[in-house]
């Protein structure tokens, strides 16, 4: 058994495209600014619905970072993952050998794939008939069709998995690829999640009561722990991570932003069709991933909360993070990436990853720019702007959703990472 | 014999087989439709094919969640999970498990392709008829694939709930890896109990019948009019299945602590992703997957005395995966016994691998191998020993399970006989 199975998994390189940059750099400036790009959908019609706004990627040109080459009858969600895959590449400067070699692996979280794919093939069947079908558009239809044309564009030939598990699809994947690694089926792997803004899943959102009312005047801007908040607000993006063992990231001289530690993503039958209130299953996850760390609540920095301003939701995770860590001035602060990102659904687990990385490389608990008036059924304690830096080893992620499950991953300071800040 | 395998890690057996299928429910009536060359292919009755040239499919007829679950309860699902709630319930029961939820750690994975296929034209059709207003709420929260898994462990009672314990988990997921995922879900449970995460998973696969994939495919003049012929010289296509297979797999040490019967052992996996094109094959990708499927379990090409071929039907998937075999097992190919199950049930899609593997976990267990049926003619592009027509009666040591699918996403799983 090779080396890589018992050691650290870390990760060397982050990609990213979302409403308020593109390119870990731009987005990275955008956290520090608490700077999110929430405005009116135009991507498709919303009149028929109270609500109406998005973090949409507006002027998204994937040509700049694909090249136009063979983009024509990709759909707008696997462009969003080929430029995330690209991004993370680059950033990581990883060697195009290794795909070629067979042992570079590909996992992507993905609730239902290119939504609008799907659903336009249905509407063009209903609406031309079987030979008004283009053939050409069947394969964006399978949900595996992202992770497929990064395997195809860049060439890699190690495994090649989606993983749909909703909310928490990207860390699943996350968490699938470390373990693929540690398991040797592959040298590295690129995982993470994608999710593109579209009619159908908006109005989906929009049916089961999720998104925000607020009017056209309103101030825009999701409110996570905040009790002024009126529910939340779509986006899309993709975050693709590389992740490689320890070893091999120092010998190619690769920044290494993090160790992916332990992760566990539980079933609770509670929150199968709304968020569970008794919230069992994510405190059963971050239970066991601080027991597989040995880690004390107290030595975790901060929580990268999936709160999303739904009031269901923020008080379930809240009322979990305060029976783990005891509540009050002792527990550790909480930051809840949707506020600046939107509700990205399965992409949602890879910004909360981005959250984490972001505070382990700066050593400042990265923003929640909507909560200001705290909700007294919530008792955490979002960073505010202007903070000082100080020292964070450890990041909790936790995911709570209306689809089943629950995660709790841990990302913590590699060891070796002593240089980045 | 050692309950542990290389690397003192856990071995992984195969204890329970549930099956619904278009040639029979439940794992006797499944195996004895496959030994008898049963075919499931017949009429469409789930849509009107009036517009299409090819009319026939591979439905499961006479399926009744009601059968499985109290009525109220089987209201609350779309077809593909009803599916493959009736899967697990029979694999469950099949392996002699207690009804109740397992008492330590589990995980419930399952393959589909098309996801909750009934809903998603439901919905679909009503926003073709009037815009989103039309869509039903009760339609629209049953789309995310993701509740695949989640409906199979709601239903058997497995996970947290509001009141319960927080110490016991149960993990799961779908994997929408197209026509390879039954595959994909397998392997990962194999993983989970390798390591000692879990002692008991349910994994496998299910499509329900789909008039997407059925219109898709045949914009791909992929499908069959008269019926599947695997390896045949005048094979023409495939034919779009229906139906889900889920295996309970045990680490030894589970299954021996309780007394329970294996059917195999599972001894390995291989993955690997052509990089090539969404819907054409590729030799080199098919062929590394096996490669790394039969290393991982530690068995020389030598040592396979029985392949379940991915076998679709169509020209070039044949072709393809006879090159492939060619590869990795030289002129001996033509002397192992390869089967496709495919030409009884069609393509179940996300259950066909699963399905596969039930069928190989059976033909370890008693050295019989089902046949291939509607072979007629030799295809000297296809040189293989495709068991044609007949099932024979021959002991198997090792069995190969291929997978193929949609983005060349190849996932490969290898079972053993196991010697009590």
């Amino acid at each position: 058994m090779p080396d890589s199975a018992s050691q650290p998994i870390v990760v060397s390189g982050i990609g990213v495209v979302a409403s308020n940059g593109s390119g870990k750099d731009r987005v990275w400036q955008a956290i520090r600014e608490g700077r999110a790009r929430i405005g009116p959908v135009t991507l498709f019609d919303t009149a028929d619905y109270a609500s109406g706004k998005a973090a949409e990627i507006a002027d998204f040109e994937p040509e700049e970072i694909l090249g136009g080459k063979g983009l024509r009858l990709l759909d707008r969600t696997t462009l969003l993952a080929l430029c995330a895959a690209r991004s993370a590449m680059d950033d990581a400067r990883l060697p195009e050998e290794q795909g070629a070699a067979g042992r570079l692996g590909v996992a992507l979280g993905s609730a239902m794939g290119s939504v609008e794919s799907r659903a336009g093939y249905y509407l063009d069947l209903y609406r031309e008939g079987f030979v008004g079908l283009n053939p050409a558009h069947f394969p964006n239809t399978v949900v595996n069709s992202p992770a497929s044309q990064i395997g195809i564009r860049f060439g890699m030939k190690g495994f090649n998995a989606t993983i749909s598990s909703g909310f928490t699809a990207a860390l699943d994947a996350l968490l699938y690829g470390a373990d693929m690694i540690r398991w040797n089926r592959a040298d590295a792997v690129l995982a993470g999640g994608v999710e593109a803004l579209n009619p159908f899943t908006y109005a989906g959102f929009e049916k089961m009561g999720l998104l925000s009312r607020q009017t056209a005047e309103a101030e825009e801007t999701i409110r996570p722990f905040d009790r002024r908040r009126s529910g939340s607000i779509l986006g899309e993006g993709a975050v693709v991570l590389v992740l490689e063992p320890l070893g091999s990231a120092e010998r190619r001289g690769a920044r290494i932003y993090a160790e992916v530690a332990s992760g566990r993503t539980v079933f609770d039958r509670e929150g199968l069709h709304r968020y569970p209130a008794g919230g069992r299953g994510l405190e059963t996850a971050i239970r066991q991933v601080l027991e597989e760390e040995s880690l004390a609540p107290g030595s975790v920095d901060f929580v990268s909360v999936s709160a999303n301003g739904t009031r269901s939701a923020d008080v379930c995770e809240a009322r979990v993070l305060a029976r783990v860590f005891g509540g009050g001035t002792g527990a550790p602060q909480v930051a809840a990436s949707k506020s600046l990102f939107g509700e990205t659904f399965s992409a949602s687990g890879g910004f909360q990853a981005l959250y984490a990385l972001f505070g382990l490389e700066t050593g400042l608990v990265p923003p929640t720019p909507g909560c200001e008036i705290a909700d007294p059924d919530c008792s955490v304690a979002c960073a505010g702007a202007g903070a000082e830096p100080k020292e964070i080893r450890t990041v909790l992620v936790s995911s709570v959703s209306p689809i089943g499950y629950s995660s709790a991953l841990i990302l913590k300071r590699s060891a070796a990472a002593g240089g980045v800040r | 014999m050692k309950e542990t395998g290389r690397g003192e890690r856990p071995r992984v057996a195969v204890t329970g087989l549930g099956a619904v299928s278009s040639i029979g429910t439940g794992r006797r009536s499944f195996w004895e439709g496959l030994l008898a060359g049963r075919s499931g292919v017949g009429p469409i009755r789930s849509f009107d094919t009036s517009d299409y040239r090819v009319k026939i499919g591979g439905e499961v007829h006479g399926f009744r969640m009601e059968d499985f679950l109290p009525r109220r309860e089987a209201g609350k699902y779309g077809r593909a999970s009803q599916l493959a709630i009736a899967a697990a319930l029979l694999a469950v029961e099949d392996a002699g498990l207690p009804p109740a939820p397992p008492e330590s750690p589990a995980a419930v994975l399952l393959g589909s392709t098309m996801g909750e296929c009934r809903e998603q034209e439901a919905v679909m059709r009503a926003w073709h008829r009037g815009g989103p207003g039309q869509v039903r709420l009760r339609n629209l929260a049953r789309l995310p694939d993701s509740l695949l898994a989640c409906n199979v462990m709601s239903a058997l009672g497995m996970g947290a709930s509001g009141a319960g314990p927080t110490g016991l988990w149960t993990t799961g997921c779908t994997f929408p890896t197209a026509c390879a995922a039954g595959n994909y879900a397998i392997s990962y449970a194999y993983e989970l109990i390798r390591r000692g995460d879990v002692s008991v998973a349910l994994a496998g696969g299910c499509d329900a019948f789909s008039e997407l994939a059925f219109a898709g495919f045949g914009r791909l003049m992929n499908l069959a009019r008269q019926k599947c012929q695997p390896f045949d010289k005048n094979r023409t296509g495939i034919v779009i299945g229906e139906g889900a297979g889920i295996l309970v797999l045990e680490s030894l040490e589970h299954v021996r602590a309780r007394g329970g019967r294996i059917y195999a052992e599972l001894l390995g996996y291989g993955m690997s992703c052509d990089a090539h094109h969404m819907t054409i094959p590729h030799v080199d990708g098919v062929t590394a997957a096996m490669e790394a499927a039969l290393e991982d379990a530690g068995v020389a090409p030598a040592g396979v005395s029985f392949v379940s071929t991915h076998g679709t039907g169509t020209r070039m998937n044949d072709k393809t995966e006879c090159q492939a075999l060619r590869r990795v097992f030289g002129n001996r190919m033509e002397h192992i016994p390869v089967n496709a199950v495919k030409s009884m049930l069609g393509h179940t899609m996300g259950a066909a691998s699963a399905l596969a593997a039930i069928g190989c976990a059976l033909t370890v267990h008693e050295g019989r191998i089902p046949p291939t049926i509607n072979f007629e003619t030799a295809d000297e592009e296809c040189p293989v020993d495709c068991v044609p027509n007949t099932m024979r009666e021959q002991p198997v040591e090792i069995a190969m399970n291929n997978a193929y699918a949609f983005g060349g996403n190849n996932c490969v799983t290898v079972f053993a006989r196991f010697e009590s």
